[in-house]
């Protein structure tokens, strides 16, 4: 890598290739790749992570991980999944999709975004090395003061832990940044607001919270770093507080920018293989709006048994998240209604999600009922309901993305046949994990505990859980392999395999380098489904008879949103 | 106050609720995917309606009206939970949590109960039964929580801080409690156990505790 | 929304660039990006209110009205850069990325410092000041090869 000004090729050609030439990209789509790779291989790790802790507390009484080590172990299960797996699969998608979705030859601020891939790479690396320390980080993923003090958790993990979750955090905070502005300043000519798609909504309002939170768990890791320094800080208890609220400020709020986007993929693959627009486009753009901003304002239902709060007020704003859930459950219901439904791999996913997550929503608004919150919290309970949002909702909406937009990026077809055995594996396993849990939690089983006693009454559950987890680790395998035997076979994706609606699916499949080109040019945009309405127009057109045709002015095809554009060295 | 009592009582409303909303929306999907298996067999064309304005009004107030019917119950659930009056307390215990067993001080009396949480000597949390107990929750070094399963209630033990809350516990029993917030390495051995015992029964086990206690001079 | 402005082959283009349409297709009345960031501002905001109706924590409102505030900000930002930046008509990709590792690098040794000493906090520096350099050499020599360009 050179600073010597690189005059690149014409635009349209490919960049070459190599690992070399990748780390040095500014292009989105290879960032999204690189973001969303990392992303993948970290949350094999943690899942595996989960299967050893799942191994442990099979039966009662085993000793397959220590009580330091099991700590060690959930801490970085559960910053890693979010942190470092489910966060950067939220944001890459965004990374990868929204400039071709809204019609823009490059990503605002390339530079930028790679500065937020490294960063996010570097604290992966600095909170693995901070688990893989002897006695490392193992006060969990909220990193409660006092416990997270240099008292309490002394040596290096626990402070690399704060780095590497500031790090990987600032990381993200930067990508949201410039997917956001793509999103606002950058879409092409005829791409209003309300024509953009519905995965561009759910990553405005993804990033949106994530500037508007995540600087709120940088500064509790300052919180935590000041104690590490000066123990005697938290003498006062008031610190502790603050902690809390400046951690669950973000901690809300993140679950949040871990759903958004893959509601947005679920809704995307439902609309396509119903063979329908989405239903109720207006009412879920403004839902969205006001779903992420009580999402903002319900953080407090972490901290309903401290005792130092005013509880009916998030009691409120929890329970009010009912009505633009509901709405957006609506507008997917109301899209699936009256279509004809194919039922590719990525459908699969989409259906899944629907029931699977409201499990989870279900489940989530009884726990903002203090009175039950106050019996359940910090048990099974609150694992399963986690577990079911995040993995049975937000994964699945992912692979839904995944199985949906892998022909777009690589240009090749996954196998349809893995696929579908990979979603029955997932199926199967993600419910038989996490629907017992519900009963450990209500039989009073606590969370972060190696081990139980033999005759607590959990043993039963805890089994039939862990033999969910390795149906989990095999439904992994399945998608593994499902990518290996597509990558040998290379099966070509033309440039819309599904009959997409949305404007990446009129580019080729991989697209070019700054996303349209005369090739594959920018149509007149009326909607949100400009694919869609194209596809519609060209049959509309064929069906008209050649003297009826003649005189016709034709008005829609070939027109281009020219951004010439230089590189710079 | 009444923990128990208020929490199966919304317990079983909301997960009746949970599972009709439940229920419709997979009787839905079903009904969906029914309909589309027609229309294939038919070759009929999918439905092109994108918006019925009407509909999703009507959609919007129920959920509304739905959310404020849950938040009545849960405030309601709140006020019997810490009614403004709370009966007045007839003792006190100071429960202290620390890493990693519980100490339980009868306040007004030299009374002091512990262990050490390790091999199974989990200390008893003695109580009287029918009558307000308030228990004053604090910790010395780490974020703690008292949880007492068969209470339904669960509340954090901060250091430099008192978490008061009151309970009238209805009938005899000994039940399990747990720590219920991550503070390091044996969290999970941090149990405890709640004995409650007849009135008069209880008068007897704090004089005697107290004799013990003043004879071998603590 | 910006329109981009088409005005002959730009330096190093092709003279064959298609040409862009006319007219956009665009309705009456558009929801700008700066009144949807603004909305969201609004509902935080209303939000904070409410909870100040119900506590009086001090912190716990600074801090959600601190976001709030943030976002209002943000909501000026995007309506001021479609007032002053008018669209060039072309997109400049950037293709130097040294002094962006560097920069992640440097970052990432100054947290360190807090494990392992102030003494890696000082030598977070170097990557600093290199990524520094980098990239102020590379923008002069750009400007040189501008003005060359131009008057040449």
């Amino acid at each position: 890598m050179t600073a010597e000004p690189v005059v690149t090729a014409a635009p349209g050609q490919e960049e070459t290739d190599g690992l070399v030439v990748w780390l040095q990209t500014t292009d989105h789509k290879r960032i999204g790749i690189l973001t969303l790779g990392a992303a993948f291989v970290l949350f094999l790790f943690d899942g595996m992570l989960g299967l050893t802790m799942r191994a442990q507390l099979a039966r009662p009484g085993q000793h397959i991980l220590s009580a330091q080590q099991y700590n060690q172990v959930f801490t970085i299960h559960g910053t890693g999944m979010i942190g470092l797996a489910i966060t950067p699969f939220a944001l890459g998608l965004g990374v990868y999709l929204i400039p071709l979705q809204v019609g823009a030859p490059r990503i605002a601020a390339p530079r930028v975004t790679l500065l937020g891939y490294w960063c996010y790479v570097l604290g992966a690396v600095t909170l693995v090395w901070a688990f893989l320390t002897p006695g490392g980080a193992a006060a969990g993923w909220w990193g409660y003061t006092p416990l997270s003090s240099s008292i309490y958790s002394p040596g290096p993990g626990m402070s690399l832990w704060v780095a590497g979750v500031f790090l990987a955090a600032s990381g993200m905070i930067l990508q949201g940044a410039t997917v956001l502005w793509t999103i606002l300043r950058m879409r092409a000519p005829g791409v209003t607001m309300l024509r953009i798609p519905v995965f561009a909504w759910t990553m405005v309002v993804t990033c949106l919270m994530t500037l508007a939170s995540f600087p709120s768990l940088l500064t509790a890791m300052g919180v935590i770093t000041a104690a590490r320094i000066d123990p005697g800080l938290l003498a006062s208890n008031a610190w502790n507080l603050a902690y809390e609220n400046l951690f669950w400020f973000y901690g809300h709020p993140v679950v949040y920018v871990m759903f958004f986007p893959f509601v947005g993929c679920v809704a995307e693959v439902l609309a396509v293989f119903s063979g329908r627009r989405f239903f109720n486009y207006t009412g879920t753009a403004f839902s969205l709006l006001a779903f992420a901003a009580l999402s903002m304002a319900v953080w407090g239902h972490h901290l309903f048994i401290s005792g130092q709060q005013v509880n009916d007020y998030f009691s409120l704003t929890s329970i009010l998240l009912t009505i633009p859930a509901g709405m957006e459950y609506f507008g997917l219901l109301g899209t699936i209604a009256g279509g004809r439904l194919r039922y590719p791999t990525a459908m699969l996913f989409a259906l899944a999600f629907i029931p699977q997550f409201l499990i989870g929503g279900l489940t989530g608004i009884m726990l903002g009922t203090p009175s039950v919150d106050y019996a359940v919290n910090n048990s099974y309970f609150v694992v399963a309901h986690f577990h079911y949002t995040l993995f049975a909702g937000s994964v699945f909406g992912f692979f839904a993305g995944v199985y949906f937009w892998w022909p777009k990026a690589t240009g090749f077809l996954l196998d349809e046949r893995a696929g579908r055995l990979h979603f029955v594996l997932m199926v199967i396993g993600a419910n038989v994990t996490y629907l017992p849990m519900f009963g450990l939690g209500i039989k009073g089983m606590p969370r972060w505990v190696v081990t139980y006693p033999a005759g607590a009454g959990f043993s039963a559950l805890s089994l039939i859980s862990s033999i969910g987890a390795g149906v989990i680790g095999l439904a992994m395998m399945a998608f593994l392999y499902n990518i290996y035997i597509s990558a040998r076979q290379k099966k070509p994706a033309t440039a819309d395999p599904w009959g997409g609606h949305s404007l990446e699916w009129l580019t080729s499949s991989p697209p070019p380098r700054f996303n349209y080109d005369a090739q594959f040019p920018i149509p007149r945009i009326r909607s949100f489904t400009p694919a869609l309405d194209l596809r519609e127009r060209q049959r509309e057109r064929q069906r008209v008879t050649p003297s009826q045709r003649a005189g016709r002015p034709v008005t829609d095809t070939v027109t281009t949103d020219t951004r010439a554009y230089r590189d710079e060295g | 106050m009444p923990f128990r009592h208020v929490y199966s009582g919304i317990f079983l409303l909301e997960s009746v609720i949970a599972g009709v909303v439940f229920g419709l929306v997979l009787a839905a999907m079903a009904a969906v995917m029914l309909v589309s298996w027609r229309k294939r067999r038919r070759g009929a064309p999918a439905a092109r309606r994108e918006h019925l304005r009407l509909l999703e009004a009507a959609f919007g107030l129920a959920l509304a009206v739905m959310a404020a019917f849950l938040v009545v119950v849960s405030f309601s659930a709140n006020g019997q939970d810490f009614p403004r009056q709370d009966p007045k307390p007839t003792m006190r215990v100071q429960v202290t949590a620390f890493q990693w067993c519980w100490r339980f001080r009868y306040v007004g009396q030299p009374v002091t109960v512990t262990g050490s949480c390790a091999d199974g000597d989990y200390p008893v949390l003695v109580l009287p039964a029918g009558r307000p107990v308030e228990i004053d929750l604090t910790s010395v070094d780490v974020v703690h929580a008292f949880w007492v399963p068969y209470l339904d209630y669960k509340m954090d033990a901060f250091p430099g801080h008192v978490d008061r809350f009151i309970v009238t516990l209805p009938r005899d029993g000994r039940w399990i409690g747990r720590c219920a917030q991550l503070c390091g390495l044996y969290h999970y051995e941090m149990d405890f156990y709640l004995q409650v015992v007849p009135q008069a029964q209880f008068g007897r086990w704090l004089h005697a505790r107290a004799g013990t206690a003043a004879v071998s001079g603590r | 929304m910006t329109a981009p402005v088409s005005a002959g082959p730009r330096p190093g283009q092709d003279e064959t660039q298609p040409r862009r349409p006319a007219e956009p297709d665009r309705p009456r009345a558009t929801l700008r990006p700066w009144t949807v960031v603004a909305l969201w501002a609004a509902m935080l905001g209303l939000l904070v209110v409410l909870d100040a109706g119900f506590s009086n924590n001090t912190v716990v409102l600074e801090v959600s009205g601190s976001s709030a505030g943030f976002v209002f900000l943000l909501a000026g930002a995007v309506w001021l850069d479609r007032r002053l930046r008018p669209d060039r008509g072309y997109l400049r990709q950037p293709t130097r990325v040294g002094s962006v590792v560097l920069f992640a690098v440097a970052v990432t040794l100054a947290w360190l410092g807090f494990t392992f000493g102030a003494w890696l906090m000082m030598v977070a520096a170097v990557p600093f000041i290199a990524a520094v350099g980098l990239e102020a050499a590379a923008r002069r020599r750009e400007k040189a090869a501008r003005r060359d360009a131009l008057g040449g």
